[in-house]
């Protein structure tokens, strides 16, 4: 076993200091290496989880009977479970999110609570009524939100985990494309100044603290789980604090938005919902664009044009995206952004997934084993986009 | 070894898919993700499980070569980060496992990065990018084939399998 699976108060003082970062990103990094030496995932029974609900409800719903409390798969994550709330003839469903022990991504669920309540109305988002931020009601960090019903991928295509590789036909595209691209711009858009938005750290607009700051959250997560050396890692890091481009205009970055993590109704192929809303942050709307346009997301048609995440061309995806904003596109920052987007996704995958296997930390460590091997597509994009900047002389 | 590994694992992936996933009810989706996820595994492992040794030792002899031969470096510190990489470098003996001397051979390498980057001089640092680029291309190749199976990568097609790599490897790498 190597240290990092028993963190020393000593190491775990000297990453804080090493990498200092937002705030509540720093308080979520700290619990999970406090927490690691302690005991591995162990499911919860269903009559548990139900008897966790109804103490809950109790206070938050009086007279609220829970039923029907069901796992749900899909997420990478975090534990799933639908229920049932019935008060006065009237059943509402909802989903419990709650944190397992280590998680493929630790994030903190105040961040997430706060930011989907704060787009609801600007882009379809669950209603979130509840957040139990530090695990007092269910033992673990979690959040409820509404269910909302919807498909992540037609009926009839294929996709493996998480939603990657989804397959869209060019009538699906046609429907879902434009309201993709449309829901990103609302995202970006959001005035985010006007929410209420404690939880987060505001990037100083003209500067690159908010980019240093994304870069330290990282490079501490690299650090705090890689069980297994990776020298280009640490190449790109080095490169990205040495090239960090300056934010012009700070917005809402939803972090992880890609075919996958929204819902659609399967009848229509209108979006209902736009989710996974963990990892978003106040930064630089080049980050958001990158991630969504990255390789490992779509793929390349026969005339060979990039199609982002299956659904839209990517000219075509940038050209919608700027009539709608208005925000300027620079190059350099997607370019700059692509290479630390590539470097993000190879860390979540090839260092947290791994370490939550490890300490059989996660209620889905069978999906992050399997997941790893994206980590390769990840690293491998890393390593052009990173040779070209170097030959360049970056 | 009668049974040998191979048939044990493929009798335990039939139980999964032919008897466990169908007695999953319909509505319990994590139950059926994840028995549909171990059979995958299963299928990569019993593709993996007689190479496993031999592909551990084409990573580490690769690793190796390319790392062998750095220029001087005038720095102290890199210096001593370079000569600790020096020392994690040589192979070890015949039928040793040598996934723990990668795992020790990339620390290394990844904190000759890190000091270089401080008193490393410009030459040194360049030749030492180069190198881990090269190196990274050749094995981010390997590793998506070791792991094909998964389905992820989006230029399958161009991939060689894991018997055909280890079969060029053999040669270009471990000179066997």
């Amino acid at each position: 076993m190597d240290h990092k699976q028993t963190p020393s108060d000593v190491w775990i003082a000297e990453l804080r200091a090493r990498f200092p970062t937002e705030r509540t990103v720093d308080a979520a990094l700290t619990r999970k290496l406090r927490d690691r030496a302690g005991l591995a995932y162990a499911p919860t029974s269903l009559a548990r989880m139900e008897e966790l609900l109804r103490t809950f409800f109790a206070q938050a719903v009086p007279g609220g009977i829970v039923s029907d409390v069901r796992p749900l798969g899909g997420g990478a994550s975090k534990e799933q479970y639908r229920f049932d709330v019935a008060v006065g003839g009237t059943s509402q469903t909802y989903v419990l999110r709650r944190e397992p022990p280590e998680s493929i991504v630790e994030t903190h669920r105040l961040r997430e609570y706060q930011l989907m309540r704060a787009a609801s109305g600007t882009v379809p988002v669950p209603q979130v009524p509840w957040v139990d931020a530090e695990g007092q009601w269910f033992g673990r960090p979690s959040l409820i939100s509404e269910f909302v019903s919807g498909v992540t991928k037609p009926p009839s295509s294929s996709s493996n985990v998480s939603g990657l590789g989804t397959e869209f036909s060019a009538e699906q595209r046609a429907l879902l494309g434009p309201q993709f691209v449309e829901l990103l711009a609302r995202i970006h858009q959001f005035d985010w100044r006007s929410a209420e938005l404690d939880a987060f750290d505001q990037p100083t607009e003209g500067t690159t603290d908010g980019v240093i700051s994304v870069i330290n959250w990282w490079d501490r997560v690299w650090e705090e789980d890689c069980y297994e050396g990776v020298p280009l890692m640490r190449l790109a890091a080095q490169w990205l604090r040495r090239n960090a481009p300056p934010i012009d205009k700070a917005t809402v970055v939803h972090h992880d938005f890609r075919a996958g993590n929204f819902l659609f109704d399967p009848d229509t192929y209108q979006i209902t919902t736009v989710l996974d809303w963990e990892l978003s942050h106040i930064g630089d709307y080049h980050e958001d664009l990158a991630w969504t346009m990255q390789e490992g997301y779509g793929y390349y048609d026969e005339a060979g044009r990039f199609i982002v995440c299956g659904l839209v061309e990517q000219g075509e995806f940038l050209r919608r995206y700027t009539e709608l904003t208005g925000f300027p596109i620079d190059q350099r920052k997607l370019d700059y952004y692509a290479i630390m987007n590539a470097w993000k996704s190879t860390i979540i995958v090839v260092a947290t997934g791994i370490r939550c296997t490890i300490g059989g930390k996660s209620h889905q460590d069978v999906l992050l084993s399997w997941i790893a091997g994206f980590g390769n597509i990840t690293m491998n994009t890393l390593e052009t986009l990173l040779r070209k900047e170097i030959a360049h002389g970056a | 070894m009668i049974p040998d590994i191979e048939l044990r694992l493929d009798s335990v992936r039939r139980a999964l898919t032919e008897v466990i996933l169908p007695g999953i009810e319909a509505d319990n989706s994590l139950a059926i993700e994840q028995t549909m996820l171990a059979i995958g595994h299963i299928g990569m492992i019993i593709g993996q499980s007689d190479k496993v040794a031999e592909y551990a030792a084409i990573c580490f002899a690769d690793l190796a070569g390319a790392m062998a031969d750095l220029p001087p470096a005038i720095g102290q510190d890199t210096a001593a980060a370079a000569a600790a990489l020096a020392a994690a470098l040589p192979l070890p003996e015949q039928g040793t496992d040598c996934r723990a001397a990668y795992r020790g051979a990339s620390a290394a390498l990844e904190h000759l990065i890190s000091t270089a980057d401080g008193d490393g001089d410009t030459p040194f640092r360049r030749d030492l990018h180069q190198r881990v680029l090269a190196f990274t291309k050749r094995q981010s190749r390997r590793e998506r084939s070791w792991f094909g199976a998964s389905g992820f990568d989006p230029d399958a097609r161009t991939l060689p399998s894991i018997a055909e790599m280890i079969s060029a490897e053999r040669k270009t790498t471990l000179g066997s």
